[in-house]
C-alpha cells in the first residue's frame, strides 16, 4: 500500500537526500539539568545502561480488569472448607452489592510441569509452559480503582503525570531500529482500554518517549499515510522539495543543531512509512506459524495477531512492546466468574502461550522479557451473584525470559487468598527488577522534574528494591 | 519505659440489659464502618475494633461522651446518616441506631478488663528478646536516648512507636508501610560507612514481627497531638540561609557602563552588553525590519502578520514605526488571548475539577471558562500585576458581595478570579472519595499552583519533611496552608460541585428560580392540553402501527409498551427491544397526522409554549472560592500523612521570605469586607507588598522568558536552590524593581524589552561579529549574543495555519469549543460544533488534564499534573507525519494555495502566485533563486498529477496546493527568527 518501494528509498537516500545527521535530535532545546552529573537524553540512539543487562526488550501484556488470583493460579481450598461462612476479619471492599460471604472458585485446578504449579482449567495453554514463566503470587498494589491501579502498575503513582516504565526504558536506553519508534503500542482494534493513551504516556520525559501506537488495521500509525490518497510520486516529490527549502534555511542558520534534526525527522518520517508497514505485514508467516498463535480463529486471532506482531516488532529491534486486551475491564467480573472468566481466558491464553514458545523457538527468549499481568486481584467474598470485588491488596503475575527464573513460584498470599503475606512484591520492587534486568538501576535512572530527581520506582518514596530471588543471575551491586 | 494503657471506664460491670461492647456494638461496627475503621489503617485514627480505642477518639478527640449519646460525635454522625458516608448505599438501621445510643447512654460497658491480652503480651516480648538486641547491635549507636539522630530513639518499644521527628516510623500489621522496613530492606539504614547492612534474616524477623504486630493499644506513648508546634521544633532559619539571593529583597544597581554606547537603547542593553563586553563579546547586528515585524507579531499575537499588515509596517518610513507597531500589537485583544495562556499555562488551568481520565468525555466545571476569560481580559486592560495576583488569591474578600442585592461587575469579576485556586485537582465529587486524606490532596494542589505560579519556589518538598535544599521548615507549609483552609475547609469540605456562586446575587437567584418554576408550571399546562388534542390520533396511529406486529403477539407487545420500563418482565423487555421501534410514535409523525381545527387549536399551544419557553431566564454559575465558617483546627501532617498528624499550627508565611525578626504570622486583612477571615487577602498583601523579595522578580522573569523562550532565571516556577541560577541576576533585579515602581504594568514591560537592543537582534550566529569564540564559549546564548531562534508553541502553530487559510476566528470568549475522541484514538475538534467555532483560536478549545487536541499534543502542549511552568519544545517523526499527512494542515494549506492564488489575481503568472503564496506563508518575497525552485517543483508536480489523470487545470491547482503545503511544512513557517 505504501507509495514508496523499499528501493527508491534506498535509490533517494543515495542520492544524498535526508543525510543522516548524527548529531542529537534535540542537543539544543532540551535543557540542562540541574544536576549536571545526570546526563538528559533527548534522542531514541541506543545506549548502554549502568551494568551489562540481561535482557534487551520488553513485551508487556497488560491485562486489565484484575484478574481473579484464586480462579486462575492460587487456588484456596479453604475457600471450599468455609464456603458461605464470613471472612473472620472482614475485607475491604470497593463498590456496592457486596456479601461478606467466602466464594470457592468453580474452576478445577491441576498441578502442571516441573515445578508443579497450579492452574486453572480456564488456561490450558498457559498450563503448558509454566516450567518457563516465573510466577509472583504475592504482588500488592496501593488502589482499588482500574485507572489508578494500572496507574500505579506503570508509574508507581495513582495520578497520571508520571512517565510509564515503557517511556522510562525508552528513555533510559533509546533503542536498536531508528526506523521505528522505541515503544510501540498495539491495542484492540475495537477501542481503547480505559485510560486510553495514558497508559503509555511519557509524563514529564519529552515526547519523544511516549508509546506509540499501531493500528493492527488499515495504517499502523497516526498520519503515516496522506488524509487524501495522493498519486504515486506526489509525496516524495514534496519532500525532496521540502528538503531543498529547509536545507536553504539552514544554510542561512549554521549552528542550529535543532533545524537539523527537524530535517532528519521528515526522512525517518518516510522510511517509517515503509518499515512499520513491513514489520505488520504477515503475509510471509508461515502456516504453522499463523496456527501457533491462532490468528484465523474468530475468539483467540485478535489477541494472537497483537502476541505475534508483538514478537516481529521485537525481533526488528523495538525496545518495549505493550499489548493490551479488548476495550470494557475484559477480567472485571463483579459477578458470573464461572460464566465470565471462560471467555477472556480462551480469547488470551492461546496468544500469550504462543508469544513465549515462538521467542524461545527464535533463541529471542533470553533476551526479551514478558509480562503478563493486571491491575490489582480480586476478593475472596462473594458480589452479586457468583462474582468478587477488587482487591488491591494480593495478585497474581508472571513473567518470563530476561533472566526471569523459569518454573519458579514466588510468594503466597493467606489461607483465603485476600492479602499477600509472604514475600510480598510491590509494584515499585517489580519495576526496579525489570529494569535491573535491562542493566538499569532503577535508582540511578533519573529525570530532573519540579526541583527533583525522579526515578522509575519512585525509590525515595516506595522504597523499591531488587527482587534478586526471582532471577536466574547475579542482583548486580554498586 | 512502657506502661499499660488503661481507660477507666473499661470493666465488664454488668448492668441488665445494658448493651457490651464485644456482643451487641462491633458487629454493627463490623458491618458499616470497618471499611475505613477498622484494620488497615483507621480513617483520622479513629479505630472502631475495640473498646479502648473507640474511646480513645479520632485525631480530633474522643468521639463518644460516656452516658451523653446526644454529645457524642459518633452518635450525632451515624444517627444522622452522615456516617457511612451517602456514597457507600449502606445505611445503619434504627435499630442499630438505638443499640449504640443505649451502649453510650448506659456507660459504654465491655467484657475486656485492663488484661493486656495474650497476644500483645507475646509480641512485645519477643520485641524485647528478639528485636530490641538487632536495633542494640546495630543502630543504637545513632539512635540512642540522648539526642538520636532524626528524633528517632530505637531504644525502647514506646521510643520506636513513638517515630522520629517526622512521624511514626512503623505501621502496625503493615510491613511494606512502616519507614523503617522501607529504610531497612532497601540497605539505606544502617548508612554506608556508619554500620554493615543487617543480615537478611533479621530484616525478615522485623517484617514479621511488624506485620503480626497488634499491642500498640497497650503501649503508652506520648502524643504530640494535643499541644501547638513550638518555635524549637522548626529549625532556625540562619543569617547564612537568607544570604541566597533568592531571599533578599530586589536593588536595583544603576546600569553598568560599556564599551559600545552606540549599542545601548535601553538599560537593559547595558545589563546584557557589560556582560558579553566582559568576555570579550559583543552583540550580534540588528536583525532586519522584515524578521522583527514576525517576532513581534509571534511574540504579542501568537500570529503571522497579513501581506497588507506587513506591507503597512514595511512601507511605513516614520522614524517611531517600530514603536508604533509594538504599540498596535498590545492594544489589540489577540495580546490577550496569546500572553493569556502563558499564565493559564503557569497555573494549570483546566475546564475541570475532575481527574480527566477518558478520552471520549469529561465532565466540566461549569462556568471556569470565565476564569480563562478574565486573564485574558485582565491582561488586555493592562491591569497591574499586584492587583491581578490580588484579585485571584482572594477577590471575594475584597467586595461584598454576600450581602449585595445585585453584583456589581466588579464583584463578577473579583469572584471570577478566584477560578485561579478552583483550577486544582479535586477528585472529593467521585464514587467513594471524599475521605481526609482526598480533601488534603485537593490542599497540596492549591499549595503546589501557588508556590509555583505565583511565590516562585517549590515548596511540595516540605510537604513532608522540612525541605532538604532550601529553608523550609514543614511548619512553614502547613501554616501556609492554613491560609486556605478557612475556604477550603477539610473538616466542612465543599464538593467541586457544590462549591459555585452565580453571576447574581442570592436574592436575585432566588427570584430568578421562581419565575421560571412558574414558566415551567405554565408549560407543563400547556402540555396538558396538547396532550388532549393529540390522544385520539396516538391512539388511531398506535393501532395502526401495531398491526406490523406478528398477531400472535400483538396484544401482550402492547401492554409490554404501556408497562413503565422498570416495572416489565423479562418477557415484556424482549417484546420492547424487538418491537418497540415499530410502534413508536415521535411527536413529529403524530402531528403531521392532525388535521383542520384539532391542528389550528395544537399549532397554537405550541406557539404559546414557544412564547413562555422564551421567558425562562437563564442562570449563569462561576467557579469561584469563598470562605466559611471559621477556620479549622491544622495540624503539621508527619510525612504529608492524614494519618499521622502532628502538632497544631496557625496561619503564616514562608519565614525565609519574611525580613529577620519580622514576625510572619498572618494576620486578618483589615480590608477585608463582609463576613470572611481575611487570611488570603493578607497572604496577597504579603505577596505584593514592597518588601518581598520573589514576586516581582518572578513575575518579570515570566514576561522575560515569553520573549527569549528562557527566563533569566530558567526555571520560571522554582527560585530556590534546586532551581537554575539566573544569568543575569543585576538585570533580574533592576527590571523587577523597576516593575514595581511603574506601577506594575506588563504592557510597559513589554515594550521596554522589544524597544532593547538585545531584543532587535539578529538570530543568526554569523550576524555576530565574534561569533565564533561565542559559539565554543556560550554555545547555549545564555549571554544573549544573539536573539534564540524558537520555535512556534502548539497553539501559535496551529492559529497560524488557520490564519493562513484565512479561517482563524479570534472572537473573544465564551465557553470552551469542545473535543471528540475519535475512534481511532485522535482527539479532534468537536464534530458538533460549529464552522465557526472550529477555527477558534486554540486557547478556546476546551481545557483537557490529560486529553488535548492530538494536534497540540504532538507539539508538546502540556498534560496538567498541576501546572507547567515552560513548554519543553521537542522534535519528534510524529510531527513530521502531522505536518505531511494530516487532514487539518493538508485542508488548510488547499485553502490558502488558493487564497493566494486569488492574492495574485486573474491571469496571474505561476511566479507571482509562488510570490504571493510565500507573502501569506512566510511572510516575505522569495528570491530569484526560491522562485525557480518553486516553478520547478510546481511543474513537475503537475506532470505527476497529469500523469494519474488529472486534468491541465487540476493539475494546476494541485501543484499549488503542494506548494503551499510545502511551505507550511517548512522550518521557517516552524521557527521565529
Amino acid at each position: 500500500m505504501s507509495l514508496l518501494s523499499r528501493r527508491k528509498i534506498l535509490e533517494l537516500t543515495s542520492l544524498g537526500f535526508g543525510r543522516v545527521v548524527l548529531s542529537d535530535l534535540l542537543a539544543a532545546s532540551g535543557g540542562a539539568s540541574p544536576n549536571s552529573a545526570v546526563p538528559i537524553y533527548n534522542n531514541l540512539h541506543a545506549r548502554s545502561g549502568h551494568f551489562p543487562g540481561r535482557a534487551k526488550a520488553v513485551i508487556q501484556l497488560i491485562q486489565n480488569g484484575g484478574p481473579s488470583q484464586m480462579d486462575l493460579f492460587d487456588p484456596k481450598p479453604m475457600l471450599a472448607k468455609y464456603a458461605g461462612q464470613p471472612h473472620p476479619d472482614g475485607v475491604e471492599i470497593h463498590q456496592p452489592g457486596n456479601k461478606n460471604t467466602l466464594l470457592p472458585t468453580p474452576f478445577e485446578f491441576r498441578k502442571y510441569g516441573q515445578c508443579g504449579m497450579d492452574v486453572s482449567e480456564v488456561l490450558p495453554q498457559q498450563a503448558e509452559i509454566v516450567d518457563k514463566l516465573c510466577f509472583i503470587r504475592s504482588m500488592h498494589t496501593e488502589h482499588n480503582n482500574h485507572l489508578e491501579g494500572l496507574n500505579v502498575l506503570l508509574t508507581c503513582k495513582i495520578f497520571p503525570g508520571r512517565p510509564v516504565m515503557g517511556s522510562w526504558i525508552s528513555y533510559a536506553l533509546g533503542t536498536e531500529n531508528q526506523n521505528l519508534p522505541a515503544y510501540v503500542v498495539l491495542r484492540d482494534p475495537k477501542g481503547y482500554t480505559i485510560g486510553g493513551k495514558q497508559l503509555w504516556a511519557n509524563g514529564y520525559l519529552p515526547a519523544l518517549y511516549q508509546g506509540v501506537e499501531f493500528n493492527m488495521v488499515g495504517s499502523p500509525v497516526h498520519h503515516l499515510e496522506p488524509a487524501n490518497p495522493l498519486p504515486p510520486g506526489v509525496q516524495r516529490d514534496n519532500l525532496d522539495y521540502l528538503a531543498r527549502l529547509n536545507a536553504l534555511h539552514r544554510e542561512d542558520r549554521p549552528g542550529e543543531s535543532e533545524l537539523e534534526s527537524r530535517i532528519e525527522n521528515f526522512e525517518l518520517a518516510a522510511r517509517m512509512q515503509v518499515e512499520a508497514t513491513d514489520v505488520l505485514d504477515v503475509k510471509n508467516e508461515s502456516a504453522a506459524m499463523r496456527k501457533l498463535y491462532g490468528v484465523d480463529d474468530p475468539v483467540r486471532g485478535s489477541y494472537g495477531m497483537r502476541c505475534l506482531m508483538a514478537r516481529r516488532l521485537v525481533e526488528a529491534g523495538v525496545r518495549f512492546v505493550q499489548v493490551t486486551t479488548k476495550p470494557g475491564q475484559p477480567w472485571d467480573h463483579h459477578s458470573k466468574i464461572k460464566q465470565e472468566l471462560p471467555v477472556i481466558s480462551a480469547e488470551t491464553d492461546q496468544g500469550a502461550a504462543a508469544l513465549i514458545k515462538d521467542l524461545e523457538q527464535r533463541g529471542l527468549l533470553d533476551s526479551t522479557i514478558v509480562m503478563w499481568a493486571g491491575e490489582f486481584g480480586r476478593l475472596p467474598t462473594t458480589q452479586g451473584e457468583g462474582g468478587r470485588d477488587h482487591n488491591r491488596n494480593a495478585f497474581t503475575l508472571w513473567f518470563a525470559g530476561g533472566g526471569f527464573k523459569p518454573g519458579f513460584i514466588y510468594g503466597e498470599t493467606d489461607d483465603f487468598g485476600y492479602k499477600s503475606v509472604i514475600d510480598r512484591v510491590s509494584v515499585p520492587d517489580m519495576i526496579a527488577t525489570v529494569l535491573h534486568q535491562l542493566g538499569l538501576d532503577h535508582r540511578k535512572t533519573q529525570y530532573p522534574h519540579g526541583g527533583r530527581m525522579e526515578t522509575p520506582s519512585d525509590v525515595t518514596v516506595t522504597g523499591a528494591r531488587v527482587v534478586g530471588d526471582l532471577l536466574a543471575n547475579e542482583v548486580h551491586t554498586a | 519505659m512502657w506502661a499499660a494503657f488503661a481507660p477507666a471506664v473499661l470493666c465488664a460491670q454488668s448492668v441488665a440489659g445494658a448493651p457490651i461492647f464485644e456482643k451487641d456494638v462491633l458487629p454493627i461496627f463490623s458491618t458499616y464502618c470497618f471499611t475505613c475503621h477498622g484494620k488497615s489503617s483507621p480513617e483520622l485514627g479513629l479505630d472502631l475494633r475495640t473498646a479502648a480505642s473507640v474511646l480513645r477518639g479520632s485525631f480530633n478527640g474522643p468521639v463518644i461522651a460516656t452516658g451523653a449519646p446526644e454529645d457524642s460525635r459518633l452518635f450525632q454522625k451515624v444517627s444522622k446518616h452522615l456516617m457511612p458516608p451517602p456514597a457507600f448505599e449502606s445505611t445503619v438501621p434504627d435499630t442499630d441506631v438505638e443499640t449504640i445510643r443505649r451502649w453510650i447512654e448506659s456507660g459504654a460497658h465491655s467484657e475486656a478488663g485492663d488484661e493486656i491480652p495474650e497476644a500483645a503480651r507475646r509480641q512485645i516480648s519477643r520485641f524485647e528478646n528478639e528485636i530490641q538486641p538487632i536495633f542494640n547491635a546495630n543502630c543504637t549507636a545513632c539512635h540512642g536516648a540522648e539526642s538520636p539522630q532524626s528524633g528517632l530513639s530505637l531504644t525502647s518499644l514506646a521510643a520506636l512507636l513513638k517515630g522520629g521527628k517526622n512521624g511514626p516510623v512503623i505501621a502496625e500489621g503493615f510491613s511494606d508501610k512502616s519507614v523503617l522496613m522501607r529504610q531497612l530492606s532497601s540497605g539505606v539504614m544502617p548508612p554506608p560507612g556508619a554500620g554493615k547492612p543487617l543480615d537478611p534474616t533479621q530484616v525478615e524477623l522485623i517484617r514479621a514481627w511488624i506485620d503480626e504486630a497488634n499491642f500498640a493499644d497497650y503501649v503508652h506513648i506520648e502524643t504530640t497531638l494535643d499541644r501547638d508546634f513550638t518555635e524549637a521544633e522548626a529549625p532556625e532559619i540562619t543569617a547564612e540561609d537568607r544570604r541566597y539571593w533568592a531571599f533578599q529583597k530586589p536593588v536595583a544597581a544603576p546600569p553598568p557602563a560599556v564599551q559600545n554606547k552606540g549599542r545601548v537603547q535601553t538599560p537593559i542593553d547595558s545589563f546584557v552588553l557589560a556582560k558579553l563586553e566582559g568576555r570579550g563579546l559583543a552583540f550580534s547586528s540588528a536583525a532586519s525590519r522584515q524578521t522583527l515585524l514576525r517576532r513581534a507579531y509571534f511574540d504579542l499575537w501568537g500570529l503571522p502578520p497579513t501581506p497588507e499588515q506587513s506591507a503597512a509596517f514595511l512601507n511605513d518610513t516614520r522614524p517611531d514605526a517600530y514603536s508604533r507597531l509594538i504599540d498596535s500589537l498590545l492594544a489589540s485583544p489577540n495580546y490577550g488571548q496569546r500572553g493569556g495562556r502563558f499564565w493559564l499555562d503557569a497555573v494549570g488551568y483546566v475546564d475541570t475539577t475532575g481527574k480527566d481520565f477518558q478520552s471520549s468525555s469529561v465532565e466540566l466545571a461549569d462556568g471556569m471558562w470565565r476564569y480563562r476569560d478574565y486573564v485574558i481580559d485582565s491582561l488586555n486592560k493592562d491591569k497591574p500585576w499586584d492587583r491581578f495576583l490580588t484579585e485571584q488569591l482572594a477577590g471575594d474578600e475584597l467586595v461584598d458581595w454576600r450581602s449585595a442585592e445585585h453584583y456589581t461587575p466588579e464583584m463578577i469579576e473579583s469572584l471570577v478570579a478566584t477560578g485561579y485556586l478552583r483550577t486544582v485537582l479535586d477528585v472529593t465529587d467521585e464514587d467513594i472519595s471524599d475521605r481526609p486524606s482526598d480533601r488534603y490532596d485537593a490542599l497540596f494542589a492549591v499549595l503546589d499552583k501557588v508556590s509555583s505560579s505565583a511565590i516562585g519556589l517549590t515548596l511540595s518538598c516540605a510537604r513532608c519533611h522540612t525541605h532538604k535544599f532550601d529553608p523550609i521548615p514543614q511548619r512553614d507549609y502547613y501554616r501556609f496552608l492554613s491560609l486556605f483552609t478557612a475556604a477550603y475547609n477539610p473538616s466542612a469540605w465543599i464538593q467541586p460541585k457544590k462549591r459555585l456562586l452565580y453571576t447574581v446575587a442570592t436574592a436575585e437567584k432566588e427570584e430568578i428560580e421562581k419565575h421560571n418554576k412558574s414558566v415551567d408550571a405554565e408549560v407543563e399546562k400547556l402540555a396538558g392540553q396538547m396532550n388532549e388534542v393529540r390522544a385520539p390520533y396516538r391512539e388511531k396511529l398506535f393501532s395502526e402501527k401495531l398491526e406490523q406486529v406478528p398477531e400472535p403477539v400483538r396484544a401482550d407487545t402492547k401492554l409490554a409498551v404501556e408497562v413503565k420500563a422498570k416495572d416489565r418482565n423479562d418477557v415484556q423487555k424482549y417484546l420492547v427491544t424487538k418491537f418497540g421501534k415499530l410502534v413508536e410514535i415521535s411527536d413529529k409523525e403524530l402531528d403531521a397526522t392532525i388535521n383542520g381545527d384539532h391542528k389550528a387549536a395544537l399549532d397554537r399551544l405550541k406557539s404559546r409554549t414557544e412564547t413562555w419557553n422564551g421567558y425562562r431566564r437563564d442562570l449563569h454559575q462561576i467557579q469561584s472560592l469563598w470562605d466559611g465558617d471559621g477556620m479549622p483546627t491544622i495540624r503539621l501532617l508527619q510525612r504529608g500523612s492524614v494519618e499521622s498528624p502532628g502538632p497544631k499550627v496557625s496561619p503564616g508565611f514562608i519565614t525565609v521570605l519574611c525580613g529577620p525578626g519580622e514576625d510572619c504570622t498572618a494576620k486578618p486583612s483589615p480590608r477585608r469586607v463582609g463576613a470572611t477571615s481575611g487570611q488570603r487577602l493578607a497572604l496577597a498583601e504579603w505577596l505584593t507588598g514592597p518588601e518581598h523579595p520573589l514576586t516581582a522578580r518572578v513575575v518579570v522573569n515570566r514576561i522575560w522568558q515569553h520573549h527569549f523562550g528562557t527566563g533569566i532565571v530558567a526555571t520560571p516556577g522554582n527560585f530556590g536552590s534546586t532551581g537554575s541560577p539566573p544569568t543575569h541576576p543585576a538585570l533580574l533585579d533592576w527590571l523587577a524593581v523597576d516593575f514595581m515602581k511603574h506601577g506594575w504594568t506588563a504592557k510597559r514591560l513589554h515594550k521596554m524589552i522589544m524597544m532593547s537592543g538585545v531584543y532587535q537582534q539578529s538570530s543568526r550566529h554569523t550576524d555576530n561579529p565574534r561569533h565564533e569564540q561565542a559559539t565554543t564559549e556560550d554555545a547555549e546564548n545564555s549571554l544573549l549574543w544573539r536573539m534564540p531562534l524558537r520555535r512556534l508553541e502548539a497553539e501559535a502553530l496551529r492559529d497560524s495555519i488557520l490564519a493562513v487559510a484565512g479561517r482563524l476566528d479570534t472572537t473573544l470568549g465564551g465557553p470552551p469549543v469542545g473535543l471528540t475522541a475519535r475512534p481511532d484514538g485522535l482527539q479532534v475538534v468537536s464534530e458538533t460544533a460549529s464552522e465557526a467555532d472550529t477555527t477558534r483560536r486554540s486557547t478556546y478549545l476546551v481545557a483537557r488534564r490529560t486529553w488535548p487536541l492530538t494536534f497540540l499534543a504532538v507539539f508538546d502542549f502540556p498534560i496538567i499534573d498541576t501546572a507547567c511552568a515552560r513548554r519543553v519544545p521537542s522534535a519528534t517523526p510524529l510531527q513530521s507525519l502531522t505536518m505531511m499527512n494530516s487532514e487539518f494542515v493538508m485542508h488548510n494549506a488547499a485553502v490558502a494555495a488558493h487564497r493566494a492564488a486569488e492574492l495574485a489575481g486573474a491571469n496571474a503568472k505561476p511566479h507571482d502566485i509562488v510570490r504571493n503564496t510565500y507573502r501569506l506563508l512566510l511572510t516575505r518575497s522569495p528570491s530569484e533563486q526560491e522562485i525557480g525552485l518553486a516553478l520547478d517543483h510546481l511543474d513537475a508536480q503537475r506532470r505527476l498529477y497529469a500523469r494519474a489523470n488529472a486534468s491541465a487545470e487540476e493539475a494546476f491547482d494541485k501543484s499549488l496546493e503542494s506548494l503551499a503545503h510545502m511551505l507550511m511544512s517548512s522550518n521557517e513557517f516552524l521557527y521565529v527568527d
